[in-house]
């Protein structure tokens, strides 16, 4: 069924209607929390929280069109209060279980796979959610400023250092013989 | 295609392998949670249901003229006369020239903050917005005569960088496009000439010219045949040329004169590790400063451009300790760097006689610690050589005055990076 007409539905208070919304986007909404919250229940307390945001106030969406861009900046929203409340929680960093098969070089992905899980690890959860927001859920960079009630200025900014720490991190760690633009030390 | 570009154009993939996302198995007791709960009515929406012209008009104001109100507003004016009389001097005092190399007078600082492009007075603390809007303007520097600014401006990010160099006068007027927009690759460095005359830019983007000049007044570019993978790259004093480190592999440190010709090696360097940082250059161009790393060891190389002789700045043996980032003073009397502690966990800037560094080095401000593949603090002279400007990764600055060794904390915003010092008129 069309999504406008699901929407439609449910902000009428058609939970069937909700429901298929919801486990269409369940699987995105989950990967996102775990890639900003680098926690899986913080990230299942996320998606449960943006959840129910988006039923409660599924009402006051104008546009049906624009759902998918609605839940997400919820999503974004949950999972940095999420990140505030407990951040004075220590936080273990998640390693998820590596599955080879299927590309030409596992060394390579799994070295990729760890210098990006640690790269996330020294953005704050602001800058891993504007990450992302652009680069996963694929929200343009004005839909992401939105949804992180910043100014496109802003976004553009936070985007750009935290796509310059994560390059920098990344491509040093893969590749030690590649400078960093701003050097580093070990 | 670089290493950094790949990044960019795979970060949306490395993700979703990262992630591996799987259908949630605690989705339907969490669909079960979120519908249990009452939706809100529509009306309680405020923007469903009040038009927009009753939430955006003004409500009428009948001003009133009291005597006090008249002489408040005669006090305001006397006050504005007062600051613009103010204004026009300093705006006199900016508009006179600084030499273009050695000691100068203390300017304005200008940085970036959220795309945006500000100046702070350092005597004051007063603060101006100078490039201002939507678009995304980053690294501002200024021109060694402290009469114009340049900065970055990124066009794009996504899937690769493309930035265009900007500049206006020192005050953000005559905003003007000096290099029209290009892909930016990971080796991505550009410098107008200590004469102010000529603008460098190096790029190891695919396509671009690694080293090309533009001539300032008339816009033309010409490229300069240096190897590939050449750089970092740094102006001669006296405008001349540019010094480079050779290719990949290649420890030696070259110049070439700015019309291409005179390409020659100045030093071979004594190591066959990494170039990290961008070379320096000290203003009565005798020597070239620079960071390698050896053995996986951090360490500076001074090569003497008057005898020919290389002198290393080496961490304490067997403390496992790195030091790096040098930067000269403008009277080239001083050198400063970082020192990591063992393990990298902190850095502490030092500060030492050029001509006997490490010999005489004294810490200068705090220690900070650091985070994996950060560099922890940067250091920046003041035109007059007197203070320190040291800015840490996570955005705290100070100002370390080097006659007495004391720092404090310089205000300026947590979010700001790149700040560069204007030269001015002594």
């Amino acid at each position: 069924m069309d999504q406008r007409i699901l929407v439609e539905r449910a902000r009428g208070g058609d939970r069937d209607a909700f429901a298929v919304l919801a486990r269409s986007a369940a699987t995105r909404l989950d990967a996102a929390a775990r890639l900003i919250l680098r926690d899986r229940e913080q990230a299942r307390d996320a998606v449960q929280d943006a959840l129910i945001r988006a039923w409660r106030d599924l009402p006051g969406l104008r546009d049906p069109d624009r759902f998918d861009a609605w839940l997400y900046r919820l999503l974004s929203n949950s999972a940095i209060d999420e990140a505030r409340r407990r951040r004075r929680r220590v936080i273990e960093v998640e390693i998820s279980a590596i599955d080879v098969s299927g590309h030409d070089d596992p060394i390579a992905t799994l070295a990729d796979r760890d210098a990006l899980d640690r790269a996330l690890a020294g953005l704050s959860p602001e800058h891993r959610a504007l990450v992302v927001l652009h680069y996963y859920l694929g929200l343009s960079l004005p839909e992401a400023a939105v949804a992180q009630g910043i100014s496109l200025s802003a976004a553009k900014s936070r985007l750009h250092r935290a796509i310059g720490s994560l390059r920098r991190t990344v491509v040093e760690t893969v590749d030690p013989a590649v400078p960093a633009a701003r050097g580093g030390q070990p | 295609m670089n290493a950094p570009e790949r990044f960019d154009r795979d970060l949306g993939d490395m993700l979703v392998e990262l992630a591996q996302p799987q259908f949630p198995d605690y989705f339907d007791e969490a669909l079960d949670r979120a519908v249990a709960n009452r939706q809100r009515p529509a009306w309680t929406f405020p923007e469903r249901w009040f038009p927009m012209g009753i939430l955006t008009r003004r409500l009428p104001f009948v001003p009133a003229l009291p005597v006090r109100a008249v002489g408040m507003l005669l006090l305001l004016l006397l006050l504005l006369a007062v600051t613009v009389a103010f204004g026009v001097g300093a705006l006199l005092l900016q508009q006179r020239p600084a030499p273009p190399l050695g000691l100068a007078a203390n300017g304005l600082i200008a940085y970036s903050e959220n795309g945006d492009i500000y100046t702070t007075d350092p005597r004051t603390g007063a603060g101006r917005l100078i490039v201002g809007g939507p678009t995304m303007d980053v690294a501002p520097s200024f021109s060694n005569d402290g009469s114009t600014v340049l900065f970055i401006r990124v066009v794009e990010t996504n899937p690769q960088e493309v930035v265009a160099v900007m500049m206006a006068d020192w005050d953000g007027a005559n905003l003007r496009t000096l290099v029209e927009p290009e892909v930016a690759g990971e080796l991505h460095w550009s410098s107008l000439s200590p004469d102010g005359r000529l603008y460098a830019i190096a790029n190891s983007a695919d396509g671009v010219p690694p080293l090309s000049i533009v001539d300032v007044a008339s816009g033309v570019r010409a490229p300069i045949d240096v190897p590939p993978k050449a750089g970092p790259f740094e102006w001669l004093p006296d405008s001349s040329g540019i010094v480079f480190r050779g290719a990949d592999g290649d420890p030696a440190i070259y110049a070439v004169r700015v019309d291409g010709t005179g390409f020659r090696k100045l030093t071979e360097q004594p190591t066959q590790g990494t170039f990290s940082e961008r070379l320096q250059v000290s203003h009565d161009g005798r020597y070239i400063g620079h960071n390698a790393r050896v053995a996986g060891t951090h360490m500076i190389y001074l090569f003497d451009m008057l005898n020919g002789e290389t002198r290393s700045i080496v961490p304490p043996a067997d403390s496992g300790g790195h030091v790096g980032h040098p930067v000269f003073s403008t009277d080239s009397e001083m050198v400063a760097y970082i020192r990591y502690e063992e393990g990298g966990s902190t850095a502490q800037v030092v500060v030492a006689p050029l001509a006997s560094a490490p010999d005489g080095a004294v810490d200068v401000g705090p220690a900070v610690p650091v985070r994996a593949n950060q560099i922890g603090l940067t250091a920046q002279f003041s035109p007059d050589s007197t203070y320190l400007l040291i800015t840490s990764d996570a955005g705290d600055a100070w100002l370390a005055d080097l006659e007495t060794r004391t720092y404090e904390p310089f205000d300026l915003p947590k979010d700001q990076f790149d700040p560069a010092w204007q030269r001015r008129a002594p």
